[in-house]
């Protein structure tokens, strides 16, 4: 695997070729009507709503790699989701190549929306099992004009080779392929409508560990032949070591910790970073629900005043569990939510 | 490198072998494959009535009321056989029964099909759009189901009319709430996979993520609705003109046969009656048989 060299990049930078502007999802599990009349005679009914997502803004240099690191559940995939226009936030906004791609539909135009791609996490479920290969990777191609219906077997084995796949797979259906194959053949539909822009979820997570390498030096191969922005999450650090320019760290829908990736393994500064790195090599890479850092995950439904990781913070202080950390930019770029990050008040004030 | 290592067959053997492993599936079960070959002898007979059957029973100019009531297997003034008897008007009741037949499976295997279409573009679009829709069209689906079929009908039928058109309206009218339900059901398992937000990620249109994607993946549970529906259809039906609302009178089905002969019964003409009663109860039988191994190759958990 290559390894990179740090580069310096700002949240704030003009350049970056993708951007998410602060950021936020909520979901919203409505009450009934039955529920909402027992509400009003006192009865302690409401709406549940999920802060999937709180606030989060972002920038990828065009070319670049951000790895998205968190445990289970802070809200990855759906960001992930919004980052590839597949998912509208409830505030905020997205933008791409300087073209907001945050509505689906009709408010955005559809060749704009087609350079955001996505790669699912389970390979089995994100190809239809009715669709031949053939068919998988050429139906979009083919229904947005970008192809010729003449050229679409060379299309499509084209593609496929281009994904380590030989060209016979054409006619076969996805249950004839190990997972491996399978999450080749999901690479090749994303590719097959020449994104700029990468959204990989956990693409590796329910891969055999011995295939997960191989997927990951494919993305790297493809990243660098096609100059592909990517957005790449994934729970395990691992992972996004040697594949990220730069690192986010999130926690319970807030990005907690951003730097370069080499930065942010030398020397973490948020104590939730922290705990992840140490727990690191400890870790086994199961298909169980990854909570590597001590305590319970609190729930996005009731999040804990203050900071939201005070609970399980070792460095907690006294108002970590009242005042909740704004961003603190620290030198090289880095950008930690932590009272420890706090600069010194300068003697003169 | 095993990622890349392929040794599967071409495209055609691999669609036949595995309509020949379902097939074998089916077949596991005598009973379903008695069912299935009984009900294919039963449908070839029917569309091939008019070949097979020794007289034509519309023809009322060919019919001699000297042959009526005759008994089975009696030898008419002709000169011919009628091996199953006669009914009330002198007509051959094994043709009778076989241009019956012809009727009954087509107005069965008709609305069961129109139902099919109508509930499964209905449940589709219940499950893919959802909110709103969604419960209107369920709302419906609920109203049509908390009443009995054959109330529906009888009313449907008592403001339209008798006629075979309008027979399978109602007919069609009270069956594709269940392909409806059946359809929703499935598709909102399928829709919250992957495969379908790839679909919307490709940027690919509604109408084809839910023909192409969605409806594919939804069919199986449907194949046993269509075969207890169908049964479920011919029974109506039959009892529908049995009541006297269903077909007309010119061209009877198996139901009208049963009712045309029960007038003879307590005279002693037990066959007019009998025997095309015991063709339905073939077909039902033959169908359910089907319908049953289909259910259980769908769904193994409800095994018995
Ligand atoms: N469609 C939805 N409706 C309601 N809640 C949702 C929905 N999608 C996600 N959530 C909730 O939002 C939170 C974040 O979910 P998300 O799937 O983004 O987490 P994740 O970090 O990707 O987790 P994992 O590592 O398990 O994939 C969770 O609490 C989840 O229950
Ligand atoms: S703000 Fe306080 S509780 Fe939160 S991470 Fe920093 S030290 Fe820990
Ligand atoms: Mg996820």
């Amino acid at each position: 695997m290559l390894d990179r060299a740090p580069s310096h990049t700002l949240e704030a930078a003009d350049t970056a070729f993708v951007r998410l502007n602060d950021v936020s999802k909520r979901f919203v599990g409505r009450i009934s009507s039955v529920e909402r009349a027992l509400a009003r005679l006192g009865f302690d009914y409401r709406d549940q709503v999920v802060r999937a997502v709180t606030d989060v803004s972002l920038a990828i240099e065009k070319g670049k790699v951000l790895g998205l690191v968190g445990e289970s559940g802070c809200g990855k995939s759906t960001l992930g989701r919004i980052a590839a226009g597949l998912l509208t936030p409830s505030a905020g906004s997205v933008s791409m190549g300087g073209e907001r791609i945050d509505r689906m539909g009709t408010r955005c135009d559809t060749r704009t929306l087609l350079k955001a791609q996505m790669v699912f996490q389970d390979p089995m479920a994100s190809l239809n099992p009715r669709q031949k290969v053939v068919d998988i990777i050429t139906e979009a191609p083919l229904a947005h004009g970008l192809i010729r219906g003449a050229d679409r077997l060379a299309f499509a084995a084209e593609r496929l080779e281009e994904v380590g796949l030989a060209a016979d797979a054409l006619y076969r259906l996805p249950h004839q392929f190990s997972g491996g194959q399978r999450q080749r053949i999901g690479i090749a539909r994303a590719l097959s409508v020449s994104p700029d822009f990468l959204v990989c979820d956990e693409p590796v997570a329910a891969l055999d560990v011995s295939i997960q390498a191989q997927i990951i030096n494919l993305l790297m191969s493809l990243q660098e032949r096609r100059q592909l922005t990517i957005l790449f999450i994934s729970h395990d650090l691992g992972v996004v070591k040697h594949l990220c320019d730069r690192i986010a760290v999130m926690y319970l829908g807030e990005i907690v910790e951003q730097a370069d990736a080499a930065a942010l393994f030398a020397s973490p500064s948020h104590p939730y970073t922290q705990a992840l790195l140490n727990e690191m090599p400890s870790v086994k890479a199961g298909r169980r629900l990854y909570q590597p850092v001590e305590g319970e995950i609190p729930s996005p439904l009731d999040p804990p005043p203050g900071c939201h990781f005070h609970p399980r913070c070792r460095a907690a202080m006294a108002r970590c569990s009242s005042e909740a950390p704004p961003f603190f930019a620290l030198p090289d770029g880095r950008r930690a939510r932590c009272w420890l990050a706090e600069p010194a008040p300068s003697p003169g004030a | 490198m095993s990622d890349t290592a392929f040794i599967a067959p071409p495209r055609r053997a691999v669609r036949l072998r595995a309509l020949a492993a379902f097939g074998a599936a089916f077949a596991e079960s005598p009973a379903a494959l008695a069912g299935a070959l009984v009900f294919v002898a039963l449908v070839l007979a029917a569309v091939f009535a008019p070949l097979i059957a020794p007289q034509n029973p519309y023809d009322l100019a060919k019919l001699s009321i000297l042959d009526a009531r005759l008994p089975p297997g009696s030898v008419a003034m002709s000169g011919y056989t009628h091996i199953l008897g006669t009914d009330g008007l002198g007509r051959d009741l094994f043709s009778a029964i076989l241009y019956g037949l012809r009727i009954s499976l087509m107005v069965g295997a008709l609305s069961a099909f129109v139902a099919l279409i109508i509930g499964t573009v209905l449940g589709l679009t219940a499950a893919y759009v959802g909110g709103r829709i969604d419960s209107a069209i369920m709302r419906l689906v609920d109203l049509q189901m908390s009443f009995p079929a054959i109330l529906i009908a009888l009313i449907l039928l008592a403001i339209l009319g008798r006629g075979a058109d309008k027979t399978m309206i109602a007919l069609i009218a009270v069956q594709w709430a269940y392909y409806a339900r059946t359809v929703r059901a499935s598709a909102l398992v399928e829709r919250e996979r992957e495969y379908i937000e790839a679909a919307q990620g490709l940027r690919l249109g509604h109408v084809r993520i839910l023909m192409r994607h969605l409806l594919p993946n939804c069919i199986a549970p449907l194949l046993v609705v269509v075969t207890v529906q169908m049964a479920h259809a011919i029974t109506l039906e039959a009892t529908l003109s049995f009541l006297g609302v269903g077909l007309p009178e010119t061209q009877p089905s198996l139901g009208l046969l049963i009712a045309n002969g029960y007038q003879y019964m307590l005279g002693g003409s037990y066959w007019i009656s009998i025997y095309p009663g015991v063709a339905l109860l073939i077909v039902m039988v033959a169908i359910n048989l089907m319908g049953d191994r289909l259910r259980d190759l769908f769904n193994p958990a409800l095994k018995r």
